[in-house]
């Protein structure tokens, strides 16, 4: 009977600690998307977002062939500099659910659209607050993952792709898999970043409210 | 707006075309990855670097004298090369090869089981009867209708091109198709594939499809437009 009893207690605190933890990531995360979605009444971070994802979207489309895509940009003659900056940076992304396959190419549209937004929350930030005065440990997880994912997908084909072909791996279906599952695991990490970020961003805000100084 | 965000805006191109500069060229990246490639199905082809190359005979689409030539390494059973036959590839031909202007040259990278060395095979049997360009077509056509446009690619790891499957799918294309059998059973035209998988490597692909346009190597699937911007540089 008492075993039973200290089960059911257990049982409680376990339930009670959860429940508290979940309450306290929703309300985090609520504060988080909001000072992201203040971030956005001044116009200059809604550029910053569409440069962040053309230019992150343009390094993993080309990440295979930045040989080439350099060729275009720099050496291609008889070509306007128009031409050059659209084949390079406008016609991957409207042509990119009929070039690739629609899972790699909604992997990438994410990956690139969220590096916009991490970028555009990061700038912020550092704008705002400066690069000293961000807690190391609250700033460590994000600032790391948007790095990372941004460096997986970015150099990671493009890198892991000779080198795996080195192990014997060549086969356009690993590259395909590789790059695709690289793209969604970024995703997932530039989420982490901006959630991380948002928070910061809060802090600012809340201050400037308040009219702390630094 | 604020100008320190144009600046960073700016900063930001330029970090891009940074790592452009100082990206490694697509030919070092081949040589130092040196893949080695094993095909299956045409007996377990370990490439050696010194694979000759000189006797090859050309898989062309379209006229044989045209002033550019597009080289295409592809897998029949590949469903990226399979959707740019569909996409951009159908483009290229209706703008540039079926105009004289330019011809596709297409070479084998069959690395999805014993059936892609089988259909790679049949690709240089179809050409000894000078059918390649419908042998190319069908057999693409033939895995796109059945499999691949309903979004199913479970085909790409199945047997699917048996013998009597390619000689099927051809049907009165091919002017003999017993002789087309036979030439697959055999292994006479296999130093070809051997020759396209070592051109491969020299040419810096990667992958399939795997294209060099203008000189350069281009790995993957790509939209037209970079196509037409490589050609028309090299028309005028």
């Amino acid at each position: 009977m008492d075993k039973h009893a200290d089960k059911e207690v257990t049982t409680k605190k376990v339930s009670d600690k959860v429940n508290k933890f979940l309450q306290s990531t929703a309300l985090k995360v609520a504060v988080s998307a909001k000072a992201f979605v203040k971030l956005f009444y001044n116009p200059g971070y809604i550029l910053l977002v569409v440069v962040g994802a053309l230019l992150s979207a343009s390094l993993v489309i080309w990440s295979l062939n930045l040989d080439l895509a350099r060729y275009i940009l720099l050496e291609l003659d008889g070509v306007s500099m128009a031409t050059r900056l659209q084949t390079i940076f406008w016609d991957p992304y409207i042509s990119i659910f009929t070039t690739l396959e629609s899972f790699q190419a909604l992997g990438i549209v994410m990956f690139s659209t969220l590096f916009g937004f991490n970028t555009a929350i990061l700038v912020y930030v550092l704008k705002n607050q400066g690069l000293s005065n961000i807690p190391k440990k609250s700033s460590f997880g994000g600032t790391v993952s948007a790095v990372l994912a941004g460096g997986c997908v970015a150099c990671g084909t493009s890198v892991l792709a000779p080198l795996m072909a080195t192990f014997g791996a060549t086969s356009g279906v690993f590259l395909r898999d590789l790059s695709t599952w690289l793209n969604w695991a970024a995703s997932i990490l530039i989420i982490y970043s901006i959630y991380k970020l948002g928070l910061l961003a809060a802090t600012v805000q809340a201050k400037r409210k308040l009219k702390i100084d630094y | 707006m604020n100008k320190t965000l144009i600046g960073i805006s700016v900063a930001m191109a330029g970090l891009f075309a940074f790592f452009l500069l100082a990206a490694p060229t697509t030919e070092e990246a081949a040589l130092n990855s040196a893949p080695s490639i094993n095909n299956d199905g045409i007996g377990s082809v370990d490439l050696p670097s010194g694979v000759d190359t000189s006797e090859k005979k050309p898989l062309i689409i379209g006229d044989p004298n045209a002033q550019v030539t597009i080289v295409e390494y592809g897998d029949f059973k590949c469903p990226s090369c399979n959707s740019f036959h569909h996409g951009a590839g159908a483009q290229i031909r209706e703008e540039y090869v079926d105009k004289g202007l330019v011809n596709i040259e297409f070479r084998n990278y069959p690395f999805l089981g014993p059936d892609s060395g089988r259909a790679a095979r049949g690709a240089y049997c179809a050409n000894e009867q000078s059918v390649f360009t419908a042998y190319h077509d069908r057999i693409y056509n033939s895995i796109w209708d059945e499999h691949y446009s309903g979004g199913s690619y479970a085909a790409e790891y199945d047997d699917v091109f048996s013998i009597d499957k390619i000689v099927e799918v051809l049907g009165d294309a091919v002017p003999d198709p017993d002789a087309l059998r036979s030439c697959i059973s055999s292994t006479d035209l296999d130093d070809n594939i051997d020759a396209d998988i070592a051109l491969a490597r020299q040419d810096g692909i990667q992958g399939t499809p795997g294209f060099v346009v203008n000189g350069r190597p281009l790995n993957g699937p790509s939209n037209f437009n970079t196509f037409k911007v490589l050609i028309d540089a090299q028309l005028r």
